[in-house]
């Protein structure tokens, strides 16, 4: 996916939100020519409950941080 | 009664325990689901790296059956969720995703619970006068 750096600014949560949920890479162009890329910083990997327990420790700060991603996921789509 | 928020379940969830007894929301089954299924969790691995990990709607919808089988579900009407959005606005800093833990305050307090039980201790200060402790495996 392209997009310009106009865009990104005017539609920051159109443009970014496939990275962070769709794992997909921007590519941000200034003029027709290539500047940066946003790529997702973590992808989610589909586990098993047993698995994910046995991924490692899950402190408090990322369940609320969780809780707070997903009420804004859900606002995001009924901005979108 | 003690009433779970999802925060607490979520912790329950990760330490391999249910609650015994206890309410919750009907929208906390949503979030739960919501959020093992979507984003994911961010998990710190023994080495100390940062890993996401979801589940399967399959998976997420059996470990919920399993979490809340012992909860009592207790949820606001539409106008007593009304009235807690007017009781909200007249409360400093209950604005955006505040304001679902503002309506799990809301339906402790209205259903009678004895304390709510969260990882949140800082936010629901603003929101209520009922006991707040954080999840224990009973």
């Amino acid at each position: 996916m392209q997009a310009t750096l106009s865009e990104l600014h005017r539609e920051t949560r159109r443009i970014v939100r496939p990275v962070i949920h769709g794992g997909e890479e921007v590519i941000l162009t200034d003029f027709g020519r290539p500047v940066a890329r946003i790529v997702p910083y973590m992808a989610t990997r589909t586990v098993s409950p047993l698995q994910a327990r046995a991924s490692g420790t899950l402190d408090d700060e990322s369940i609320l941080a969780g809780i707070a991603e997903a009420r804004e996921d859900e606002a995001g789509r009924l901005d979108a | 009664m003690k009433y779970y928020d999802t925060s607490a379940l979520l912790r329950a969830w990760r330490e391999g325990w249910a609650p015994e007894a206890g309410m919750t929301r009907a929208h906390s089954v949503a979030e739960w689901i919501s959020i093992q299924t979507g984003r994911g969790l961010v998990y710190r691995t023994p080495d100390g790296h940062l890993v996401k990990r979801n589940l399967s709607p399959a998976d997420a919808s059996g470990e919920a059956r399993r979490l809340f089988a012992h909860l009592t579900f207790r949820d606001l009407s539409g106008p007593q969720t009304l009235e807690a959005a007017a009781i909200a606005a007249s409360k400093e800093g209950i604005r955006g995703g505040n304001f679902h833990d503002f309506l799990h305050a809301r339906t402790a307090e209205d259903f009678g619970a004895e304390s709510i039980v969260t990882l949140n201790l800082r936010d629901y200060r603003m929101m209520t006068d009922l006991p707040l402790e954080l999840p224990q495996q009973p």
